[in-house]
């Protein structure tokens, strides 16, 4: 039996017992000319792996839950994915709700009326503002902000929505609101 | 349409699929709970797989984000009737183009980006992220090229780690010679594709 052989087999003891089964600390037991095929063998029987038991306690403290939690929002709501994938990326960027309303609102021309697009922002995390009705220009001034293409962004939105026009503007709308959803 | 709810326990025991359908049928009925848990059992069943094949192509420190990432593509899209062929392979496949896809993002070569090369294991690189997607469609053309019955030879024994007995019980008409000899078969041929990538001199 072959270096690799040993060590994939080690491994995957090591993951059906449930144990931590790091794939780098078996990548870095074999010298450099191995490590691909181990890196291989350990990659491919990773993604035959039949999906793992539930256990209720280590869910609770898993990154598993939030994962869950937001696509239950998202399938609940109007706003495709945005619910699951937009508190994370907003994370990602360092930012807390208000301070990306505020960087949103500055980059959009409308930094006296950040409130507003706040509360924009927030019903896309919330899941209750229809991709329809938020407007290119702002869909490409929050992609940058998250550092994701508009295109990705915007398809991550109309998963699960039918497609529909742009919102019409409303004769009640002030240029905050024509900014963020067009119209 | 009427929605039963299940246990966790009884949700446990459904094939990806069927719990797709639940989780829908769950939320359809406006019960939120339940959509909850069957995702909590869809998700956390397959997390921890996707953020160690992630390991092997990411820096740790971005590992469980990017993970995130392709879990909830992936679930969102096989919701909502989006994905192709069974939810496992979708899942990996959604995960190798979000790897692809982050390397893209910080616009640098994959080549150039070490394995691990901020991360406080040290671990040398291994190869491109670009480069791992493309071993498994090697993998995947290696098993492409071989009858139904070494295919499955080859998942229950080299990728399975079933004993050669073991693989003989489960399949007709091999012996553990035969079984032996299509795992190395393959062995081989995966060193032999690998060669140029390794460099000479690693048979």
């Amino acid at each position: 039996m072959s270096v690799n052989e040993r060590l994939l087999t080690e491994y995957i003891a090591e993951h059906r017992s449930g144990g931590d089964a790091d794939p780098r600390l078996y990548l870095n037991r074999v010298p450099d000319a191995d490590r691909v095929e181990l890196a291989a063998l350990i990659d491919g029987y990773l993604a035959r792996a039949p999906r793992a038991a539930f256990d209720p306690n280590d869910y609770k403290s898993s990154p598993a839950s939030t994962t869950a939690q937001g696509l239950e929002r998202s399938f609940r709501g109007s706003s495709g994915l945005w619910p699951a994938l937009l508190p994370r990326l907003r994370a990602q960027a360092g930012l807390d709700p208000s301070q990306l309303a505020g960087r949103l609102a500055a980059q959009l021309g409308a930094a006296h009326n950040e409130s507003k697009v706040g509360a924009y922002y927030e019903q896309m995390e919330r899941g209750t503002l229809p991709p329809a009705g938020v407007s290119s220009h702002a869909l490409e001034t929050l992609a940058a902000i998250v550092d994701r293409s508009p295109a990705a962004l915007a398809e991550a939105g109309m998963i699960g929505s039918s497609i529909q026009p742009e919102v019409a503007a409303d004769d009640e709308w002030d240029e905050t609101d024509v900014l963020f959803r067009g119209g | 349409m009427s929605f039963r709810a299940l246990p966790e326990h009884a949700l446990d025991l459904l094939d990806d699929e069927a719990l797709i359908a639940y989780i829908r049928a769950a939320t359809e009925a406006g019960a939120e709970a339940d959509a909850l848990r069957g995702l909590a059992v869809l998700v956390y069943g397959y997390a921890r797989q996707v953020e160690r094949r992630m390991a092997l192509r990411l820096p740790a420190h971005v590992v469980e984000d990017v993970a995130h990432e392709a879990l909830v593509r992936a679930v969102g899209s096989a919701f909502h009737g989006r994905s192709t062929g069974e939810f496992r392979s979708w899942l990996h496949t959604i995960a190798d183009r979000t790897v692809v896809d982050w390397y893209r993002r910080r616009e640098r070569s994959p080549a150039q980006v070490a394995l691990g090369e901020d991360d406080s294991t040290g671990i040398e690189a291994v190869d491109s992220a670009t480069g791992l997607v493309e071993l498994q469609m090697l993998i995947a053309d290696l098993m492409l090229e071989l009858n139904d019955r070494h295919r499955q030879v080859v998942d229950l024994h080299v990728f399975g780690d079933l004993t050669a007995r073991e693989v003989c019980d489960r399949i007709d008409g091999v012996s553990p010679d035969n079984v032996a000899q299509i795992a190395s078969r393959f062995r081989h041929n995966l060193r032999s594709r690998l060669n140029p990538a390794v460099g000479e001199g690693s048979t």
